[in-house]
């Protein structure tokens, strides 16, 4: 039943500090780059509409704070989400070996049915910068996004708009997808938070 | 034990057992009282008023000086005879020759009382004992012997108060840095409770003088708190501290705004609880924390009711009544002194408040007429007169205090003059252009309206006339109810500076820490750090639309002083929200201005909220949801129902000073009430847009809804109302929403937001302690098989050791050495806890505990380095934990007995040597030693007997190898990890022991609840059942040998005695219960008197049974009945 999916995607844009998390969003929903973003306070969102496979749906993006200590701020939005986006700088090592902790936190805080299949994408921005500036190569970070399940990568310039689109749309995809799933034990509760356990979704996997 | 040198009367309860010219050791008569009942009425009156009394102790006779009702000065106390007379052969062996040389019989007593007063203060240097209040002191000894706390501890104060725990028990609670502990002895029965303060998660105050504690484990009860209010507010500032303390070790990188050569270098900063808390110095330790903890108190009230500096302390308080010349009112108010200001509040809220530092004062005059008065006269034409309502004394104290201050500050006055040209005021006054300001000077300043400049204009004309009605200005400032006006209609953009920095209290940091801005970046620049990372990632994302941080001198201003604050106070570093409040700042202050201001919201105004884990803005965004909550209702609902997390929209809100989310023009006059009314304006305002858009807000379902509705309504703020009512004049949404702030949410008041800060502080940081833990057990590589919850409880064991202990050396902030890694085991596994050894040689020697090591005891030290140690750096982190209990626990007896090789195995060659394997069983005895019984014993040393014939065998073979090769070999003693598991396993009880009951032994959850109960006289209940049971032969015997003695006068010890004498049968009750209980003393009265039993048990069963009945001891009917069944064959 077409009509029972939710038209409404969350997805939430995670990376340290700078990468670049307000500028891809922004980038993406009002096709611009500005030098004039803040940085992020808490949290914000845009919402963009979308077609995917015939369908239209409105994309919720939330932009989160990059700077470590504002996740001791509760991190309550992260629940619900449909698909994870986690940004980092290829210019910038650090934030690459962030990432594992930023999966980590999500996958704890948004305790989703599936941890194990939950639709992330990895994004490396700022492809734009001269070359000789890059510190992670393309090839570290698909090695990364391998281990860790099949993780769609792409690199992109929120600067230049290279490749925003595409990775957005895989993101929307993905997310649908999801919903897809989910939809089949929707009438299960919701797992009770206790922390990351997947017995709930296994348990229901196994129905299908 | 010494004790300083008190009064005591001659009292008959005291008899003297040893005496000379000077000295009497005494004995006290209580615990010759006959029976065990009277001894714990004894013992229960005490406690009740916590006279507990050593039963030993000398006195150093003096009688005969002024004090004729003192009898002498009790010099020493002991709990055991054996203790008392090694003080006495002290007395006689040192003491006395030393006073050979005095002749006279009171210049002997003098110099013996000082003595003992010089030896005590020396032993007590720092501890609570030397404590000047007598009952304090004897507070401090009974607690300390009683719960037998780290010796660092130190007790804060002690209230009567009882303890539910089915019954109330009366009492004493003792609050000490790190615990709360509850005592009490009534009936018979002992009361322990030790709760300590960093696992309490809530306390509560109920009605009628209850107050609530509760920890992770259990609800406490206590009731009849007198002073209720006291000890709550003394437990949630102790518990905020030990919760602050533990929450700072889960976190356990170094401070961001430490370069990293500075994070080498830092020596070890781990310091004990009561560095901690920061009142306690040195020079404390005689005063009685609670005093300590009171002025502090007292103080930070005051500063933060003018906003001084955190070193500004009360020196003298008096009434008074304050007339300004200029005006006509005058106000009732209290004037204040501190060390460098003259204040003044009016009793009446808002009416008149001034902070005048001295340096800024010209002239004062005492005005004797019939009423004491004095003229002040301050800079800018300010003439002030304070007329003293209190008593004479009271106004010639405070004056002279006030003179030696004014002298003290004359050097000072000399930087006023350069100061004020840093004040705009004082250049509009002059009618001069501004000489020094922010950015706003020369790139301008952002305004919402069109007719922004006229509004500038007529908004001056009312400052300056303010200024010209000598009510003072910057400096000396008096804040009138129009000057509340003022401020709250919006700041002109030339004075905006200089009244956020005069409102803040950071015009006075600044004045007082003249150069310290510049002196920071001197000793600093140049150093990067986490901290300036983050910082220059975020310069150009501050406030990229205002035109000067389009130019390299905005942003080079915005960066030196967030590069500043980030020297300042490194545990802060830099927090994102810091640079777009800063940037703002820097529109309307100088650098140094800005930087001042910056310190006072991180300090006072925002405390915590820009901290590593930013507690403070959680704790606030509970705050509000509570205040929503409150005055909401409905909106608190749906919230809830909707599972709508305000702090996604409000967060920000607080974080940015609404700069973020409102158009900078009204953040702007956001700002202004902020600066001079403090935190609870952000709430006021945050509830008015709640309100303003409920409507809207109950349609919203989710965080994102409640979002969209919140952007849109702030992007018409500036839209016009038109009034509805007659003369209402139209308003923008902006005004109406200042309206709605100040009218609807009056009752937000800063006092309102501080208490319930400290409401949810426990919470909220308990919560944080959770998640840094949570997150710990995470990184964990190998958990072997505990289950989360057993890996969850040992971090926190780990963090606990931590907390208690101080080491030596440098912050290993993961890591434990071996005193910690003790603590940790001692918590885990009842066998290596030394307390009850304690007790026991406690009980034994009636003094303090020998210290003398339990045999085997160092299996500990060998498990830490041998087993736990992997890297040998005399340091475990918690995965070492993990690995070697995991190992002990989880693998058998196989991991079981490795770990035991591993252990004994000195020279790590996997072979045991002949003294090694005797440790062994020296480790079986120590890990056995609780055990019931002794078929362990025998197992202990059938093992010695197997290993050493098994050792034997081995050699013997090797012997004969070694002769049939013809090699000759030393006979060895030496014993293969393969032959050991042999000889274990071979006996049962050993087998057993390494299979299952070492495993047993590890406790990974949380079992106690802190409270101990101890009957020593055996409650009353009891007392009947044992009446019962073997008491009732010999009580018969008893009576019946009395009865034969008086002459059939039965009565007299039983059915009249009843109604007569309760006390007197209770007594034969208890003896008759000390004497079963005791054993084999009162076993041989009851064979001496068998015969005469039989002849009367039926009779005695029922008066006994009415005895029971009449003094209300018995216990229920069919106790009564199954009693009397068990007798009744006899
Ligand atoms: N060259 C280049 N610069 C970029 C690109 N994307 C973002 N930036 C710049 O990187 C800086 C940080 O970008 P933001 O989008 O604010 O970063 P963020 O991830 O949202 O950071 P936080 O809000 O602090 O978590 C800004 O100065 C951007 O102009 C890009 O694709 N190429
Ligand atoms: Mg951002």
């Amino acid at each position: 039943m077409r009509g029972g999916r939710k038209a409404l995607l969350k997805v939430i844009i995670l990376g340290d500090s700078g990468v670049g998390k307000t500028s891809l969003m922004n980038q993406y929903v009002n096709n611009k780059f500005s030098t004039q973003y803040k940085a992020t306070i808490g949290a914000d969102f845009l919402t963009k509409e979308v077609l995917v496979e015939e369908r239209s749906v409105t994309m919720q993006i939330w932009d989160t704070a990059g700077q470590e200590r504002f996740q001791s701020l509760g991190v309550a939005f992260y629940r619900g989400a449909d698909c994870c986006a986690l940004v980092y700088d290829v210019n910038n090592v650090k934030s690459f070996e962030n990432l594992d902790s930023w999966r980590d936190e999500f996958l704890l805080q948004a305790n989703p049915r599936d941890p194990e299949n939950f639709p992330f994408v990895v994004i490396g921005n700022k492809v734009d910068v001269e070359e000789s500036k890059r510190q992670v190569t393309q090839k570290r970070a698909m090695a990364w996004c391998q281990q860790k399940g099949n993780i769609p990568y792409f690199e992109t310039s929120a600067k230049e708009g290279i490749n925003v689109e595409q990775a957005f749309f895989t993101i929307a995809k993905n997310s649908l997808k999801q919903e897809a799933d989910v939809e089949l034990y929707s009438d299960f509760p919701d797992p009770i938070k206790i922390d990351g356990d997947t017995s709930v979704a296994k348990s229901a996997g196994c129905e299908c | 034990m010494w004790t300083l040198p008190t009064p005591v009367d001659a009292s008959s309860f005291w008899q003297t057992i040893k005496e000379n010219d000077l000295f009497s050791a005494q004995k006290s008569k209580e615990n010759e009282s006959s029976t065990t009942m009277l001894r714990s009425v004894w013992a229960t009156i005490q406690n009740v008023f916590d006279t507990k009394q050593p039963p030993f102790r000398i006195v150093l006779r003096t009688q005969g000086g002024q004090d004729s009702a003192a009898y002498g000065h009790m010099i020493a106390v002991a709990e055991s005879l054996k203790e008392i007379e090694a003080d006495w052969a002290w007395i006689e062996g040192t003491l006395l020759p030393e006073m050979k040389e005095l002749e006279d019989k009171a210049d002997k007593a003098a110099y013996a009382l000082s003595k003992f007063t010089s030896l005590v203060q020396t032993r007590e240097a720092d501890s609570d004992e030397k404590s000047s209040d007598a009952k304090f002191r004897a507070a401090a000894r009974s607690w300390r012997q009683l719960f037998r706390l780290p010796e660092s501890e130190r007790l804060v104060n002690f209230y009567s108060c009882s303890y539910h725990r089915r019954l109330m028990n009366q009492g004493w609670m003792y609050i000490s840095l790190s615990y709360c502990c509850f005592y009490s002895f009534v009936l018979g029965t002992e009361t322990k409770v030790i709760i300590e303060l960093k696992d309490i998660e809530e306390l509560t105050k109920e009605k009628s003088k209850r107050g609530m504690v509760s920890d992770s484990i259990k609800i406490h009860f206590f009731s009849n708190l007198f002073q209720r209010d006291e000890t709550f507010e003394l437990l949630e500032y102790l518990t905020n501290m030990a919760m602050q303390k533990l929450l700072k070790a889960t976190t356990t990188d170094p401070a961001p705004g430490l370069s990293i050569q500075q994070q080498e270098s830092q020596a070890e900063i781990l310091t004990s609880p009561a560095a901690v808390l920061g009142f306690v110095t040195a020079s404390d330790a005689s005063r009685p924390l609670k005093q300590a903890f009171e002025i502090q108190k007292r103080n930070s009230k005051f500063q933060w009711l003018f906003n001084l500096p955190s070193a500004e302390t009360i020196l003298e308080d008096v009434a008074v009544i304050c007339s300004i010349s200029g005006t006509n009112t005058s106000f009732q108010g209290k004037l204040y002194l501190s060390d460098t200001f003259l204040c003044f509040l009016s009793t009446a809220k808002y009416q008149c408040q001034l902070a005048l530092p001295f340096f800024a004062i010209m002239r004062v005059e005492r005005i004797n007429s019939q009423t004491s008065t004095v003229a002040i006269t301050a800079r800018h034409q300010l003439k002030l007169l304070f007329q003293f309502t209190g008593e004479r004394q009271q106004a010639d104290k405070f004056c002279n205090s006030l003179k030696d201050r004014l002298q003290a500050h004359v050097a000072m006055m000399k930087r006023l003059k350069p100061f004020l040209t840093t004040c705009p005021s004082e250049d509009l006054l002059a009618g001069r252009d501004l000489q020094v300001g922010g950015l706003g000077v020369t790139y301008g300043y952002v305004d919402a309206k069109r007719q922004a400049q006229a509004v500038e204009k007529s908004k001056l004309r009312y400052w300056i006339s303010y200024f010209r009605a000598e009510f003072g200005r910057n400096l000396t400032l008096v804040r009138l109810p129009t000057f509340i006006k003022l401020v709250r209609i919006g700041l002109p953009n030339a004075l905006r500076g200089e009244m956020w920095e005069l409102c803040s209290g950071a015009m006075y940091k600044r004045f007082l820490g003249e150069g310290y801005y510049n002196k920071l970046h001197a000793d600093y620049g140049g150093r990067t750090s986490l901290s300036t990372e983050e910082i220059e990632k975020d310069l150009n994302r501050s406030l990229p639309e205002y035109s000067g941080y389009q130019t390299p001198e905005g942003i080079n201003a915005l960066r030196r002083v967030l590069y500043a604050y980030s020297y300042h106070e490194p545990e802060i570093g830099y927090c994102q929200a810091m640079n777009i409040v800063v940037s703002v700042l820097l529109i309307y202050l100088t650098e140094e201005q800005a930087f001042w201001v910056l310190t006072v919201l991180c300090e006072r105004m925002l405390p915590g909220y820009y901290t590593v884990n930013m507690v403070g803005a959680v704790i606030d965004n509970h705050v509000f949801v509570t205040l929503v909550e409150r005055f909401m209702p409905i909106l608190g609902d749906h919230f809830k129902e909707h599972e709508i997390q305000l702090s996604v929209a409000c967060l920000p809100w607080f974080l940015s000073l609404y700069i973020n989310s409102l158009p900078l023009p009204y953040a702007l006059r956001i700002m202004d009430c902020f600066f001079m009314e403090g935190a609870k304006v952000l709430f006021q305002v945050g509830l008015a847009i709640l309100k303003i858009n409920g409507d809207a807000i109950l349609k919203v379902r989710d965080d994102g809804e409640l979002m969209n509705v919140l952007k849109s309504y702030f992007g018409k703020l500036g839209d016009v109302l038109q009034g509805s009512g007659e003369n209402a004049r139209p308003t923008t949404k902006f005004n109406q929403l200042m309206l709605t702030a100040y009218r609807e949410f009056q009752n937000v008041t800063n006092d309102l937001i501080v208490d319930l800060r400290k409401t949810h502080q426990l919470k909220v940081i308990q919560s944080m302690d959770l998640y840094a833990k949570r997150s710990v057990v995470r990184s964990l590589t190998f958990t072997s098989k505990f289950t989360k919850d057993e890996l969850l409880y040992l971090c926190d064991q780990f963090y606990t050791a931590q907390f208690y202990t101080t080491s030596a050396g440098k912050k290993q902030a993961d890591r434990l050495d071996l005193p910690q890694f003790k603590q940790l085991l001692a918590r885990i596994a009842p066998w290596a806890s030394f307390d009850s050894e304690q007790d026991d040689q406690l009980a034994r020697s009636g003094g303090e505990a020998s210290g003398k090591p339990v045999v085997g005891a160092d299996f500990i030290d060998k498990l830490f380095a041998k087993v736990f140690d992997q890297n040998a750096d005399g340091l475990v982190d918690l995965q070492d934990i993990v690995r070697g209990l995991g190992k002990m626990i989880h693998e058998g007896a196989a991991g079981a007995l490795d770990v035991f090789m591993r252990a004994h195995d000195g020279d790590g060659d996997g072979k045991l040597s002949k003294e090694e394997t005797i440790q062994v069983s020296e480790t079986l005895l120590f890990l056995t030693r609780r055990l019931e019984g002794d078929s362990h014993l025998g197992s202990v040393s059938s093992f010695l007997n197997r290993a050493f014939a098994a050792a034997a065998a081995a050699a013997a073979a090797s012997a004969s190898e070694a002769e049939s090769s013809g090699q000759t070999t030393q006979e060895a003693f030496s014993l293969s990890s393969a032959t050991l598991t042999k000889v274990i396993l071979a006996d049962d009880f050993l087998e057993t022991f390494f299979s299952e009951t070492l495993q047993q032994t590890f406790v990974l959850q949380n079992s106690g609840t802190g409270v101990q109960q101890k009957i020593f006289a055996p409650p009353i209940q009891e007392i009947s059942e044992s009446l019962w049971s073997g008491g009732l032969k010999w009580a018969t015997g008893r009576m019946a040998a009395g009865r034969k003695a008086a002459g059939g006068a039965v009565a007299a010890g039983s059915g009249a005695a009843a109604q007569g004498d309760k006390a007197g049968q209770t007594d034969g009750a208890a003896d008759a219960a000390a004497s079963a209980a005791g054993g084999k003393g009162g076993a041989k009265m009851i064979d001496a008197s068998d015969d005469d039993a039989d002849d009367d048990g039926a009779l005695l069963l029922e008066e006994v049974d009415s005895l029971l009945r009449e003094a209300d001891l018995g216990g229920t009917e069919s106790e009564m009945a199954s009693g009397a069944a068990e007798v009744s064959p006899a």
